[in-house]
């Protein structure tokens, strides 16, 4: 699995595709259902958000087209790769490869620089050091941060923050990024810059994005707009924004 | 004495533990991160096996350098006393006994590495959503 192609996806089709997933937690003496059959296919390069209401199960939706939980029912096909039939350990390979994550709080680790928290995923992927190193001082002079390489997540913005976070998802080039409400700690200019950077990679890589978010703006500028509501996904158009 | 030793360090072994656990709770987020990029649960161990283990290297190499030069202090100025009636020496003897060196510093060792284990594996069994929603 060292490319997309050789994880199984050849191209062509939705690169992730949600089918009937459920999902529940144990609340109290029953169940909370919070997705209750959510359909979704995305295919290469395109931009979806998903909108609704805190709680409505964004974030857990998300979280099981990335792998990092497991559906309570349903299946989550990622290139040709059927994720409930993987391992822990193969789920973790397919995420090195083809995942990358934004998170709304940066989520960056605290103790490395600019620099090495966008080296990271080569380097979990096993690509050697020199090599990694240049690909993230590109990939962070992409997104306007070549004078901080070495400044540490304190020492950053918050939007300088998020624009590493985007940079680290996109170092691999994976096949889809997954952002949870990527812009929802920043200030207007700062997220129209982060959403103008997001758009703009994701074009020249040609990576599809799964966005969870509140953010009408953001949710205007994506090919495709979702909302979520009692546990399942349909198709909405917003008002135009004054 | 050696069994005095040995439970000397088994205490620091429970100090290791709990470190090790305070440790990975303050780091549930990170290993959150570093699972959500692919990082394995093996890797995950690993890392914390590591850390344990050079707390208990560099603490063992640390009481034995100390523990040496109070030997040495303790052969050349010979400053405890005891009661000569009691004991029919006056000073405290000291002496190396290199059989019983090794065997406290393997046995220190061994069980540092012990002690990393149960956190390292519980830091390895989180799921990664789990780990992100920590807080």
């Amino acid at each position: 699995m060292s490319s997309p192609e050789a994880a199984g996806w050849e191209g062509g089709g939705p690169v992730i595709e949600a089918r009937r997933l459920f999902k529940e937690y144990p609340s109290g003496a029953g169940r909370l259902e919070v997705l209750s059959g959510v359909d979704l296919a995305v295919t290469g390069g395109e931009t979806v958000s998903v909108v609704g209401a805190s709680g409505a199960g964004k974030s857990t939706l998300l979280h099981l087209l990335g792998g990092l939980d497991r559906p309570t029912r349903g299946e989550v096909v990622l290139g040709t790769w059927y994720l409930s039939r993987l391992s822990d350990d193969e789920l973790s390979r397919l995420r090195s490869r083809l995942l990358g994550f934004v998170f709304q709080f940066h989520h960056l680790l605290l103790e490395f620089s600019a620099l090495e928290n966008v080296m990271l995923p080569l380097r979990i992927r096993g690509v050697e050091e020199e090599e990694a190193r240049a690909r993230a001082r590109k990939l962070l002079e992409d997104v306007g941060l070549g004078g901080r390489l070495d400044h540490r997540p304190s020492a950053l913005s918050g939007g300088e923050q998020q624009r590493v976070a985007v940079a680290r998802a996109l170092v691999h080039e994976p096949l889809v990024v997954l952002a949870d409400e990527p812009s929802g700690n920043l200030d207007r200019a700062n997220s129209e810059h982060l959403h103008d950077i997001m758009f703009e990679l994701a074009r020249e890589q040609n990576v599809a994005f799964v966005v969870a978010t509140h953010d009408e703006r953001l949710a205007e500028r994506t090919d495709r707009l979702l909302a979520i509501e009692d546990g399942v996904l349909a198709p909405i158009q917003l008002e135009p924004l004054g | 004495m050696f069994i005095i030793l040995v439970l000397i360090v088994l205490v620091a072994a429970f100090n290791i533990i709990s470190t090790l656990t305070m440790i990975v709770m303050d780091k549930t987020k990170e290993i959150g991160i570093l699972r959500s990029m692919g990082m394995q649960s093996r890797a995950i161990r690993r890392i914390f096996v590591y850390q344990g283990a050079l707390i208990g290297v560099v603490g063992t190499g640390l009481g034995l350098v100390a523990g040496l030069i109070a030997v040495f202090l303790l052969a050349r100025y010979r400053f405890i006393s005891l009661p000569g009636d009691v004991y029919f020496i006056d000073k405290l003897p000291v002496s190396i006994e290199p059989l019983n060196l090794s065997l406290i510093v393997g046995a220190s060792l061994v069980i540092c590495l012990i002690a990393t284990l149960y956190p390292a594996i519980q830091a390895a069994r989180m799921t990664p959503v789990d780990a992100i929603r920590y807080e």
